[in-house]
């Protein structure tokens, strides 16, 4: 949920524990519509292993997560929006650290596994309250 | 300050109440029920990655409630598909079913 744009969508992430923050790249803001020059905000260097060095700008965000018929887990973060470059169109979006910094994580590739226990969260809603 | 250091909370969002945050967000029912939606599209990926690949070879895929509805070799004309549709791109899963993945990291 990006509340300064009035927008809502559903990301489907690369987790990455060497990025900093979260990233969305081109290949999902260009689905959304995103105009990156028309974000408000100051243009920064975003700098990382993936996506070498792109120019960004960074919006406050919620991201939800759910754990299906429980809880709905959201959390407050600044989200970095990625200028469209060739280099950088296919690389999908980047869940970063500060999210998975509040999860605990189990990596089990033999069973083709990933699974996140949420340790912390900004907001715990219940999907069926009472 | 470094470049990929987290500017100083100020956004007007930040301490939000609970029920504040809640409103942006919407009913949790909702969130459940549309994430349990998508999660069929990024587990028909997931459960079919190499069947994908091979059957869209290097192509963008559009998938909706699990399943494929539009593909091709441009992302901007599966959107355009996706719109003409009428599938909701905010709700729809885009995949590059890439034959060679592209390194991330080198």
């Amino acid at each position: 949920m990006l509340p300064g744009l009035g927008l809502m969508a559903e990301i489907g992430f690369l987790l990455d524990t060497g990025a900093d923050r979260t990233t969305l790249f081109p290949s999902d803001s260009d689905s959304l519509g995103i105009d990156f020059s028309k974000l408000p905000g100051e243009i920064k260097q975003y700098t990382a292993g993936v996506g070498g060095r792109s120019r960004s700008k960074t919006l406050p965000a919620y991201l939800a997560f759910t754990d299906p018929d429980r809880n709905v887990y959201a959390y407050s973060i600044y989200l970095s929006i990625l200028e469209p470059h060739e280099s950088i169109d296919e690389i999908p979006s980047l869940l970063g650290r500060d999210v998975l910094n509040q999860w605990d994580i189990r990596y089990a590739y033999p069973f083709r596994r990933l699974t996140f226990s949420v340790v912390s969260a900004d907001y715990v809603y219940p999907v069926n309250p009472g | 300050m470094d470049e990929n250091e987290t500017p100083k909370p100020f956004n007007g969002l930040q301490g939000l109440s609970k029920e504040e945050v809640l409103e942006l967000i919407g009913d949790p029912r909702e969130i459940n029920r549309s994430l349990k939606v998508f999660q069929k599209s990024t587990r028909l990926v997931s459960d079919h990655y190499s069947k994908l690949v091979e059957r869209y070879p290097d192509e963008w895929l559009a998938v909706y409630n699990g399943r494929v509805r539009a593909h091709g070799k441009s992302r901007k004309a599966v959107l355009e598909e996706v719109d003409a549709k009428g599938l909701p791109r905010a709700q729809t899963f885009l995949w590059l079913a890439k034959t060679e993945p592209q390194p991330l990291i080198e």
